[in-house]
């Protein structure tokens, strides 16, 4: 075994000795290392190099000090100076005093240099220094040479390992001048120009002050004790106490950061042989950091620091903590330090607490709203200067004035990307998305600041507070920020000014302001406002502010369009006005064309909008990924699966498309410059969609790993992973949030001028609310189709095709029509004026409803009536007081039932108020799922008089949906199952109840919870289900059933199979439990099918329709299961199948 | 009988190629772009297939299908279809073979199984006419194959298929009649025809 090894690797030896010798360097003093081990182990076996090189230094060495004793070289050596020194002044007869001036530094000379290889050995020999033929890491100072090639350049690390490399000119002018000079000036261009941070180090490293000093050369033999050290104890003081061993200390100028410098290059060589917890390591970063705060040459410690992590010798270890190896929690710790990461979810942040602005500014709210005439638009844009930078400095009085910038990292390779820098550093050319690197060479005294995600959000929750103080109609942009619609509000420039100034007292920070008419103009007003201005464009000066407008300013114009624009010799938005909207259009496409023709003339049709729905959820990862075997990248993915399922649930939608995004390190590109960045890389991305809206992290997983593996990738090659997730829908509801939307404008553009702003409020904020307003329109659902078609209330068959709607895609304008009619009822409740009579009238045959369709008084919210404009609120106490006699619960519609028509609608419009008393009132879960169940007038009717108010509109039993009640909180679930039970005790079951309540509650419940993977197992999952359920109801299923246990067949043959029979089973009654049954039975089944077996797909819905021909069950499935069989089929094919 | 086994996925595609080229034949016959009478009738897997007689369009449809092989091993060919364009070049008609080949394990499957599948294809073929409208006279067609990726490595092998004009995934929609699907341990496939515009959906449900 043993003997195999040193084969090995006297093989290695050997190959390192065939590549050239620069090449040769990194892997040196690593095999010398071994080598020296393996000697020692076993000396009479060492391979033949190895004692071949040891003995041909040895040899050099003995030659090189006989050289130096020789003192006839002198006169040599010394005219080669002089021929070479840039005075070229030399004076012989000092040669010998000066001749140790180059004691302690040890050069080793790379390539062609001028003076020669052979010139500089005689220099170095005749002034005292050494001259090392071959390269070693440990005896070498200082490398000279004159050119490096390419390969080199990129990664000087690798050549130099942390030792300067230097111009042989540095030599010949030491020489020169008598003395070391510092190498500084020396370093080779190329080096310093693409690291300059690099130059502040060694600058550190070899203080200009230190000059005179030369470097001993028994510095190297302390700096294992200090690493070591370092590693036991890793307090910043050791670092200093140690210090003092370091000779260079002996100046007493220069301060303790400069040692530190020291100390941590020393540090930082012996990294590769000591075994460093990165953890511990990051730990003395930050203490060092702390440390240096404030601190002028501060940069230069961290700069060192980062360096044990970011970019030396250490590079795997800052590997194995930095990326996706090893460290369990990266995925977490990745968005908290992640500014993007903020950015996006600020957004809920914001949303979250746009509810409470409101509450707290309502006044003034109130106004914006009933104020909207037809008088010019005003909007504000306001934007605070430099936010990233600003926040952070506020508190740093002494960067006042100085070059600052945020970014994520300081390290030494100023491979970060610099994400906002302050005024007098843009001043510099220093840009948003520069390396730092490139930035410190345009200046160099650029601070670089860690994000303080903390006071990010303090402050922009203090500015938010007081714009929405100022005005109701805020459009958040992102964090800093955001346009006003202040039309009619007066003067917006007096608005903008005090908003400003008030953001100023509030924050201690700056904010830019754009005012003009719409929100391009002001955008573009804001742009000339900067830094901490106003500016006003008033309706007049649009055309001539628009006409020196270069293109590339205009927002949504990037560099590609502008190039285009160019090609087409439009450079300035006059340029723009000469063409037309159809050249626009065909050159760059409708919408941008479009975009474009308007915004030359400053039109904006855009609207200030409230909040936005959020179309997709995900989380993406593209810093740090690195993957050595397909279970990293499966681990990573648990994790990444986990964050978005908890942005799912935290945001209360589920969505149906899973898209995973992969980047993959384009072929033949290295590692990326950016520290464990991602690099150049290809960009891949697969969906799939799911059957049902999820947020579980199970099946975003199973999904993820599916795609993840169907790219079939070499996990290495992955730089990045994102997983996405839309087509949303708000939890505990079957709408997708684009209906809750639709409906949402509905709600808001009626609701805008009368109704309270609270309600609005409640509507605005996407995640949430979107959740309520489909709650509201699901809880009118049933009624409508009563109110509109005037249909007894007691045919339970009627009531059942619309219930289960809540599964089937829906169509938006039916949606639309049933929100009006709860709108119409609402508005009833709210202004119950003579037009609002008028429109319900329209819509029931009867006259209008008696003042006693109210709400009890007991139900009114306070708050929302608090709110109401004074003379709706005097509407409403007239109408209560004469109703103030009536007793609280026989204000209840359900007395009313005396013509249907009337009573139908009485019933609606008490309900539709309730429900919005509800949502108003009510904090906890009962407002999101209370008004889920369908309130239907059977259970209405059946309802004893003396109901607890709390629970009024408590559904019946049959109605309740256990995946709803299950997720209920459960003291609430406790309290709504006690009322049930109240009430089956007080009241006997009336025999129009088949089942009594709380048994169907239970087969409900096992049946409908149980709905899921219908078709798992052979038989399938169903087959045991229903045959084992007694209930009548399911005879239809029982003999499908039957026929399906231990069939092989395909469903589509059972099921015709079963034909005869079902027509017999089929009776009058149908309940919603049978159909949903039917319809998940079916929908599953297609789902499975859809991907592997189109015919079979087809075949069912063939016998489907042959069924429904039979029976009114299943015309009732086929109607309802028909567009979402068409649906999966486009999704999967893109056409639309042909039954 | 000697009990022929596949053991590879290299075994299936082949076998799949040649019944490929069998459909084909049959479909050109079936849907009537060529007269009856440069067919002759075979045997294959026990089925009377109509075989083209011309050799040049034996020539092309068996090279054709013989250099999609690899791409269809490979996993990468996701769809072949059978484009029939009209007089004006407008596609009126695609059958497309949807596949997806299986891993195969062990000791692998005897072919007989496959073929027994695959015989379902070539009856439904014989009668899909009924199922779907004469086409135009003078059609023309081609062979499509919907690629999910394309290695460049195999690129030289395959010099017969160039890439079709990316307009021809049009996003306009169209009606989808199934002819015939099959799931099975070596491949799951589907036989299905488009043909562009949808049939007017029949709402005849009245609200009740």
């Amino acid at each position: 075994m043993a003997g195999e090894e040193k084969e090995e690797e006297s093989l290695k030896r050997k190959k390192v000795d065939n590549v050239p010798r620069g090449m040769a360097w990194g892997a040196q003093s690593f095999a010398s290392a071994r080598i020296s081990s393996i000697r020692e182990k076993d000396p009479s076996s060492v391979s033949d190099f190895g004692r071949y090189m040891a003995e041909k230094r040895r040899k050099l060495n003995v030659q090189y000090n006989e050289d130096s004793s020789n003192k006839l070289l002198n006169n040599a050596t010394a005219a080669v100076a002089a021929l070479h020194s840039k005075e070229g002044q030399i004076v012989v007869a000092e040669i010998s005093t000066k001749s140790r001036i180059f004691n302690g530094i040890s050069i080793w000379v790379d390539g062609f240099t001028v003076p020669t290889h052979q010139e500089l050995r005689h220099l170095m020999l005749q002034y005292g220094g050494v001259f090392e033929n071959y390269f070693r890491r440990e005896l070498v100072t200082h490398i000279i040479c004159s050119t490096l090639p390419d390969s080199k350049i990129k990664n000087p690390r690798s050549l130099s390992r942390g030792l300067p490399i230097v111009k042989p000119e540095w030599i010949v002018d030491s020489i020169a001048a008598g003395r070391v000079l510092s190498w500084a000036p020396y370093q080779l261009q190329r080096i310093a120009l693409e690291h300059p941070n690099q130059r502040t180090l060694q600058s550190a490293y070899l203080n200009p002050k230190l000059d005179h000093c030369p470097l001993p050369l028994d510095w190297r033999d302390n700096y294992p004790t200090y690493s070591n050290m370092m590693d036991i104890d890793l307090e910043p003081r050791s670092e200093l106490l140690a210090l003092e061993n370091v000779p260079t200390s002996d100046n007493q100028g220069p301060s303790s950061v400069q040692d530190g410098a020291v100390n941590f290059t020393l540090l930082e060589e012996d990294l590769k042989g000591i075994e460093v917890k990165a953890d511990e390591c990051s730990e003395t970063e930050n203490q060092g950091v702390l440390e240096s705060h404030g601190k002028k040459d501060s940069v230069a410690i961290v700069d060192r620091s980062k360096r044990n992590t970011g970019a030396g010798y250490s590079d795997a270890a800052a590997a194995a903590t930095h990326s996706t190896l090893g460290d369990d929690n990266f995925v977490q710790n990745y968005f908290k330090s992640s500014r993007l990461h903020f950015i996006g979810t600020w957004r809920n942040r914001y949303q979250s607490r746009y509810g409470s602005f409101n509450d707290n500014s309502e006044g003034q709210d109130q106004q914006v709203f009933r104020a909207k005439s037809g008088s010019d638009p005003a909007v504000i844009h306001i934007d605070m200067d430099c936010f990233f930078v600003a926040v952070v400095v506020r508190d740093r009085p002494e960067l006042h004035d100085k070059p600052v910038a945020v970014c994520h990292s300081d390290s030494v390779r100023g491979s970060g990307e610099i994400s906002s820098a302050n005024y007098p550093a843009r001043a510099f050319g220093v840009r948003a998305g520069m390396f730092v690197r490139d930035a410190k060479a345009k200046c160099p005294d650029l601070e670089i600041v860690p994000y303080n995600f903390e006071a990010y959000e303090q402050v922009a929750d203090k500015v938010y507070n007081i714009l929405h103080h100022h005005c109701g109609r805020v459009q958040a942009v992102s964090c800093d920020e955001a346009f006003l619609d202040v039309t009619d509000q007066g003067d917006p420039c007096q608005i903008a000014s005090v908003i400003r100034s008030q953001i100023f007292e509030a924050t201690r920070c700056t904010a830019s302001a754009g005012v003009s008419k719409n929100k391009l103009l002001a955008r573009l007003a804001t742009r000339k406002a900067k830094p901490n201005g106003l500016y006003y464009i008033a309706p007049s000066e649009v055309e001539g502010f628009m006409d020196e407008l270069a293109v590339e300013d205009l927002p949504g114009v990037g560099w590609t369009l502008k190039e285009k624009l160019k090609s087409h010799n439009l450079h300035k938005c006059s340029d723009l006005l000469r063409v037309s909207k159809d050249f626009l259009q065909r050159e760059f496409g409708v919408k941008t064309g479009d975009m474009l023709w308007s915004y030359a003339r400053g039109i904006d049709t855009r609207e200030v909008q409230q909040a936005q729905i959020r179309k997709s959820i995900g989380a993406e990862v593209n810093w740090g990924v690195r993957f050595l075997v397909p279970e990293d990248a499966h681990r990573f993915l648990v994790t990444l699966s986990t964050e978005v399922a908890t942005r799912l649930q935290t945001a209360a939608v589920k969505g149906r498309t899973i898209t995973l995004k992969v980047k993959r390190r384009k072929e033949g590109s290295g590692e990326p410059s950016k520290f464990m960045g991602c690099g150049v890389c290809d960009n891949f991305s697969r969906s799939e969609t799911v059957g049902y809206a999820t947020d579980s992290q199970e099946i975003l997983l199973r999904v993820a790993k599916q795609l993840f593996n169907s790219f079939a990738f070499d996990v290495r090659d992955v730089r990045g992973v994102g997983l996405q997730v839309t087509r949303l829908e708000a939890v505990g509801s079957g709408q997708s949030l684009k209906g809750g939307q639709g409906q949402q404008r509905a709600l808001k553009s009626w609701l805008a001028p009368e109704i309270s702003k609270v309600m609005l409020d409640e509507s605005a904020p996407a995640d949430r609310n979107s959740g309520n307003q489909t709650i509201i329109h699901r809880s009118t659902e049933p009624l409508k189709t009563e109110a509109g078609e005037s249909i007894p209330v007691k045919s339970p068959a009627l009531d059942v095709p619309k219930l289960p709607l809540n599964t089937s895609a829906q169509d938006n304008n039916d949606l639309h029509a049933v929100f009006t009619a709860a709108e119409s009822g609402m508005r009833n409740f709210i202004a119950p004026d003579t037009k609002d009579r008028i429109q319900v009238g329209r819509s029931s045959t009867k006259a209008a409803p008696p003042p006693t369709n109210l709400p009890p008084l007991s139900e009114l919210d306070p708050s929302v009536l608090a709110s109401l404009p004074p003379e709706i609120l005097a509407e409403i106490r007239e109408v209560y007081g004469e109703l103030a006699a009536q007793p609280v619960v026989s204000s209840k519609p359900a007395k009313n039932y005396l013509s249907p028509v009337a009573v139908m609608k009485g019933a609606h419009k008490t309900k539709t108020s309730e429900v919005s008393n509800r949502v108003d009132r009510r904090e906890d879960g009962i407002r999101r799922v209370l008004p889920l169940e369908p309130l239907t007038e059977r259970g209405e009717s059946s309802r004893p008089p003396s109901v607890r108010p709390e629970i009024v509109a408590l559904p019946p039993a049959s109605q309740l949906d256990p995946s709803v009640m299950s997720a209920l909180p459960l003291s609430l679930r406790r309290e709504l199952e006690q009322e049930y039970k109240r009430q089956q005790v007080k009241k006997p079951d009336k025999s129009t109840l088949r089942v009594s309540e709380p048994e169907k509650l239970c087969v409900e419940r096992c049946s409908s919870t149980s709905l899921e993977d219908l078709w798992t197992g052979t038989p399938p999952k169903w087959v045991h289900m229903f045959k084992e359920s007694q209930d009548a109801e399911f005879s239809n299923l029982c003999v499908l059933a039957e026929h399906m246990a231990g069939a092989v067949r395909p469903f589509s043959v059972v099921m015709l199979s079963v034909l005869p029979h079902l027509s017999n089973a089929c009776s009058a009654t149908v309940s919603q439990k049978v159909i949903q049954s039917c319809m998940e039975l079916i929908k599953q089944y297609v789902q499975q099918m859809i991907a592997c077996d189109l015919e079979e797909v087809c075949m069912i819905m063939r016998v489907l329709k042959r069924v429904a021909a039979k029976s009114q069950l299943w015309r009732v499935v086929e109607d309802l299961i028909t567009p979402f069989v068409q649906g999966i089929v486009g999704e999967c094919y893109g056409g639309h199948l042909k039954i | 009988m000697e009990v022929v086994r596949l053991a590879d996925q290299g075994d299936v595609a082949a076998l799949f190629c040649e019944f490929l080229e069998v459909c084909i034949h049959q479909l050109l016959s079936v849907r009537e772009v060529y007269p009856p009478a440069i067919f002759e009738r075979r045997r294959y897997f026990n089925v009377p297939v109509q075989w083209a007689r011309h050799p040049d369009l034996r020539e092309y449809i068996h090279s054709a299908v013989s250099n999609l092989q690899t791409w269809i091993q490979q996993g990468a060919a996701e769809k072949i279809a059978i484009k029939f364009l009209d007089a004006n070049q407008i596609p009126v008609e695609k059958v497309i073979f949807k596949l997806c080949l299986k891993k195969l394990t062990g000791t692998g499957l005897p072919a007989q199984h496959l073929e027994f599948a695959l015989r379902g294809f070539l009856l439904k073929i014989c009668v899909s006419n009924s199922a779907l409208p004469p086409l135009p006279p003078d059609c023309s067609w081609e062979l499509v194959a919907y690629m999910k990726s394309l290695s460049a490595d195999n690129a030289s092998k395959s010099q017969f298929w160039i890439p079709a004009d990316p307009n021809d995934r049009s996003n306009q929609s169209f009606t989808i009649t199934t002819i015939k699907s099959m799931r099975s341990s070596y491949l799951d496939m589907q036989l299905y025809v488009e043909r562009p515009g949808v049939e007017p959906q029949k709402e005849s449900k009245t609200e009740p």
